[in-house]
């Protein structure tokens, strides 16, 4: 059993859902099944109402693998921790009033929240069987979270409005930022594929008998320092286990979070995905850990003509010109939505519109900063050589990598995929706009690290962004990909063909507001265009800056 | 107990720490046989250094040695390991022979039981495994599918290895003594143990001589060169000689005046001394021809010239030889060595160890020793430095009954130390 399924049975104990133990709450015009609960190992449990919170922000992040967030909950008194008493029903009835344990907090990393929130079905047809709950990974979110702060929050109405704010990220989080590991490859030698096992002791075995790949390094880290239930059957079939080896011991001061921050620091994907970045995700729901090749998720967001198995949510954009009545339809930027599948490529009517967004190019400091060449200098300790790599990092020869790796999957309108967007220039081409990295390993692949890949991952994380609030809806995460597209007749032009599209999520927030609305900021990013727009890469500013004029 | 001669460097090499590791790790075992206590004695010595407190180890360790009670036998520090027996030492000199991915098949199952060999081949096997990153339910590879590792033991390789076998003398059992100490041992160990025992520390050696008293039996003030007082062949010189041997030949033996004392004598070398001899005869001759007219005899009325006087005459006459006195001395010779050997007890057989000129030191040096080094067996001298053979070609390798083999002339080039590909030695010089 989950670790989270057990606090779930233990509120349910608790009974804390009087009159309302279909947890439903009313969220503009819809239903939704929602509770929060505080609770802590010393047997006290509050429940916070929807109508107590003032603010609650739930973030789900691409750079970070778990959620984190807040909440300002009405305290009014210090209720929370004074009440002695409750009445058990909405109405104050003399009878109805128990004693009650009040809630101490521990401010010691161990008060929990517990969160649960997914629509309310309703039936098409009265009478009809729904499923209690939907339970569905798509829609529901439930989370264990840990409050790491607490605040008191001080109105001008005095202590009868008093809140109190509560900062909280996922448990798991929390238990690798207070783990000290004995972790070290030497002491877990099984390593994936036939080996022979060998007679010589640990002690002398050489560097890469006691090396693992650090895929799996990573799942031990996560095994060693987190709940059995969290990780047991709980990685996807797809992880990826890299493409090198390491032989890794945690120093004594590190924390698991350390290790796993190191590990991730030097993971690159196996040769067959060409030694690319990865991602490791927590999916929310099925807590499933995912260590995904970049190129998995441009993979996923179509397969031939159909919406692939990243791609959620199909927005559309409000009416903002005037068609030409009697003109050709533009070519599609998307797949089109589809409103029968509900998890896959979805769109609500009422909800999947955005009225308002603003769309931000490319910052041009990152381009010229962070997307130029890198010189990439090693030292194999085998060998005893320095090595320098030049053309591998070049950024060139990077932007054509990032064209075959990410953008050739993407839905476009050059041979049926995109282009990307960000340019290159002469200039950085040509070496005269560069940046020099040491890189921790020896061998040029392994290299990759220091220039190659984090220029990619900047080029995927810095592209073009949309940024859009929308009415709230639970299904809205990051790490997958959304379609934005107009449903009318449109004037086609080169701007409609850059953000027109999908974007992969790198940021969502599910938010309550004080007036109790649910909305959702969105934050996505789309690296490429839907064809060649013909930008013109001769530098500009073109300058030869190995020659200086004379006189 | 022990032959009278031999080296005490050959057992003090240190090769190993303890008897038992000598005899089941190296082929440095005659000594062993003849020596097992002593080996054991010189391994405890060793030990006292890496004591927490070797002064007091040493102080205790001269004190028993001087009782005659170092418990030699089982002694963890000079005798055996308490963390081993021997028979663990042969079975991992039989798993060390046999390669890394090979496991000996045991009498008990275990890794480090008694491999089973016979006529001089091991059984081994391999075992492999397979470890693989599949789906948690079959067949489910989908989006969202989660794996799980299987590992899976592959069937054992059967294969057989040669390895050599432990010598009849690692098959015996060594005998130690329960006391041992001074008197048990031979002249030349005694002295090198009071050389060590003068070479070692100034509180060792206070501290001792408190603990003992200053008439202890070894540990004393002992003069090596007390043992000259038997060397009385110095006696005979021109004073006790006759003067009438014009040629100084009439017994060379005994008729050229001995000119180096017995001290001396005892460190010259043998061609010094025959010129000494040499010399003495002729300078000798010149003198015995031109001083013999001069003897007289003045016991007559009148001196009577070139007459020999008789020994027996009075003193009175000219060159009259003391032809007594070296058997005056002889006489007393019993009543010194009876004095002396009163004196010195134990220590008189180190008296007669010293006035022995003859030099043992180079008899019988191990060209050089098989040893165990980790898991290898390595060839190596009394130095414990590797030896290079040049008679041998590079692929020649040393046997194998300790561990792997090595190869007797396996020089790294520096070009493959620096291991940079495609270097050569002869690029780097040219």
């Amino acid at each position: 059993m989950k670790h989270r399924q057990f606090i779930e049975q233990w509120v349910n104990a608790l009974g804390l859902d009087v009159q309302n133990e279909s947890k439903l709450e009313q969220f503009d015009d819809r239903q939704y099944r929602f509770s929060l609960y505080l609770l802590n190992q010393d047997g006290a449990g509050v429940k916070l109402r929807k109508g107590a919170i003032n603010e609650l922000y739930v973030v789900d992040d691409i750079m970070d693998w778990f959620h984190h967030g807040y909440v300002t909950v009405n305290n009014p008194n210090d209720v929370i921790e004074r009440a002695e008493t409750i009445y058990m029903s909405d109405y104050v009835e003399e009878s109805k009033k128990v004693n009650i344990r009040p809630y101490r907090f521990r401010g010691d990393g161990r008060d929990l929240l517990l969160l649960t929130f997914e629509p309310n079905l309703i039936p098409e047809t009265e009478g009809a069987q729904i499923p209690e709950k939907l339970n569905n990974m798509t829609y529901t979110m439930k989370f264990l979270f840990t409050i790491y702060a607490t605040e008191d929050v001080l109105t001008d109405t005095g202590k009868s409005d008093k809140r109190q704010k509560m900062y909280f990220h996922d448990y798991r989080y929390q238990m690798l930022l207070e783990k000290n590991t004995y972790y070290s490859t030497a002491k877990n030698t099984s390593t994936k594929g036939t080996k022979t096992r060998k007679t010589t002791n640990i002690t002398q075995a050489s560097d890469s008998d006691r090396s693992k790949s650090t895929g799996e390094i990573i799942q031990d880290i996560l095994k060693t320092s987190l709940l059995e239930s969290d990780t047991n059957n709980m990685f996807s079939y797809h992880w990826d286990f890299g493409g090198t080896n390491m032989l890794y011991t945690s120093p004594s001061n590190y924390r698991a979070i350390d290790d796993l921050n190191y590990i991730l620091d030097r993971h690159m994907a196996s040769p067959g995905y060409d030694n690319q970045p990865c991602l490791l995700r927590l999916q929310r729901f099925t807590e499933r850990w995912e260590l995904l090749p970049i190129t998995e998720y441009f993979n996923r967001t179509h397969k031939g003509i159909m919406p692939g198995a990243y791609q959620t949510e199909y927005f559309l954009l409000a009416h903002d010109s005037e068609p030409e009545n009697n003109g050709i339809p533009p070519e599609r930027k998307t797949l089109g939505m589809d409103i029968k599948t509900p998890e896959i490529n979805y769109h609500f009517p009422d909800i999947s519109i955005i009225n308002d967004y603003a769309f931000t190019e490319m910052n041009g400091s990152d381009c010229q900063q962070l997307l130029n060449s890198v010189i990439v200098h090693r030292y194999d300790k085998s060998s005893k050589q320095f090595g320098v790599d030049i053309p591998e990092h070049n950024i060139a020869s990077v932007r054509n990598q990032f064209q075959q790796l990410f953008v050739n999957y993407t839905f476009g309108g050059i041979g049926g995929h995109g282009y990307t967007s960000w340019l290159s220039d002469t200039s950085r081409e040509k070496n005269f706009n560069f940046q020099v990295q040491p890189s921790w390993a020896g061998d040029e692949t392994s290299s990759y690290i220091a220039g190659r890949n984090k220029t990619l991952m900047s080029a995927f994380l810095l592209g073009n962004s949309i940024e859009f609030t929308s009415r709230g809806e639970t299904s809205r995460r990051a790490g997958v990909w959304i379609a934005i597209d107009r449903d009318n007749n449109y004037i086609d032009n080169d701007y409609e063909k850059k953000v027109l599209g999908q974007y992969f999520v790198t940021r969502v927030t599910h938010k309550i507001n004080p007036q109790g609305e649910y909305s959702n900021d969105i934050l996505g990013i789309k690296p490429y265009l839907y064809e060649d727009l013909s930008f013109d890469t001769v530098d500009l500013f073109a300058k030869d800056t190995n020659h200086t004029p004379v006189g | 107990m022990a032959e009278l001669k031999i080296d005490p460097f050959r057992i003090d090499i240190n090769l190993m720490s303890s008897v038992d590791l000598q005899k089941q790790l190296t082929s440095y075992v005659e000594l062993l046989i003849a020596f097992p206590d002593e080996t054991a004695a010189n391994s405890m010595f060793w030990h006292t250094d890496a004591h927490s407190d070797p002064i007091s180890s040493k102080i205790d360790f001269f004190k028993l040695l001087n009782s005659n009670e170092l418990k030699v036998s089982g002694n963890a520090d000079g005798s055996k390991k308490i963390k081993t027996t021997e028979q663990d030492l042969k079975n991992k000199n039989i798993r060390d022979q046999i390669g890394k991915t090979q496991h000996v098949v045991t009498d008990t199952g275990n890794k480090y039981g008694k491999p089973e060999v016979s006529n001089g081949i091991a059984e081994t096997r391999v075992y492999k495994t397979e470890k693989t990153w599949k789906e948690n339910i079959p067949g489910q590879t989908h989006e969202n599918a989660n794996g799980e590792w299987v590992t899976t033991q592959l069937p054992p390789e059967e294969k057989e290895h040669p390895v050599v076998e432990p010598t009849e003398y690692q098959n015996k059992e060594t005998t130690l003594q329960e006391k041992f100490g001074m008197k048990d041992m031979s002249a030349w160990f005694m002295l090198w143990w009071i050389e060590k025992f003068n070479t070692t520390h100034p509180v060792i050696k206070d501290q001792l001589i408190n603990l003992l008293g200053e008439d202890n039996e070894y540990f004393v003030k002992f003069s090596e060169s007390v043992g000259q007082l038997k060397n009385y062949d110095d006696a005979k010189d021109t004073s006790t000689l006759p003067i009438n041997d014009l040629d100084v030949s009439s017994n060379l033996e005994e008729s050229v005046p001995n000119v180096l004392p017995g001290i001396a004598k005892y460190c010259t070398k043998p061609e010094t001394e025959s010129l000494a001899f040499d010399l003495s005869r002729k300078t000798n001759k010149i003198y015995r021809n031109n001083m013999f007219s001069m003897c007289d005899n003045s016991s007559k009325d009148t001196v009577v010239q070139k007459i020999y006087p008789d020994v027996s005459e009075s003193h009175g006459c000219n060159l009259i030889q003391d032809f007594y006195h070296p058997y005056r001395m002889l006489l007393y010779v019993d009543t010194i060595r009876e004095q002396v050997q009163s004196h010195l007890k134990g220590l008189y057989d180190v008296l007669e160890l010293l006035s022995d000129r003859e030099n043992h030191m180079v008899v019988g040096k191990p060209k050089q020793i098989i040893m165990k080094v980790e898991q290898f067996t390595t060839s190596v001298n009394l130095l414990k430095n590797k030896i290079r053979q040049y008679t041998l070609t590079d692929t020649q390798q040393t046997l194998s009954r300790y561990g792997k083999p090595t190869a007797y002339n396996n020089q790294p080039l520096n070009a493959q130390i620096l291991a940079v590909p495609g270097v050569t030695e002869d690029s780097l010089d040219g």
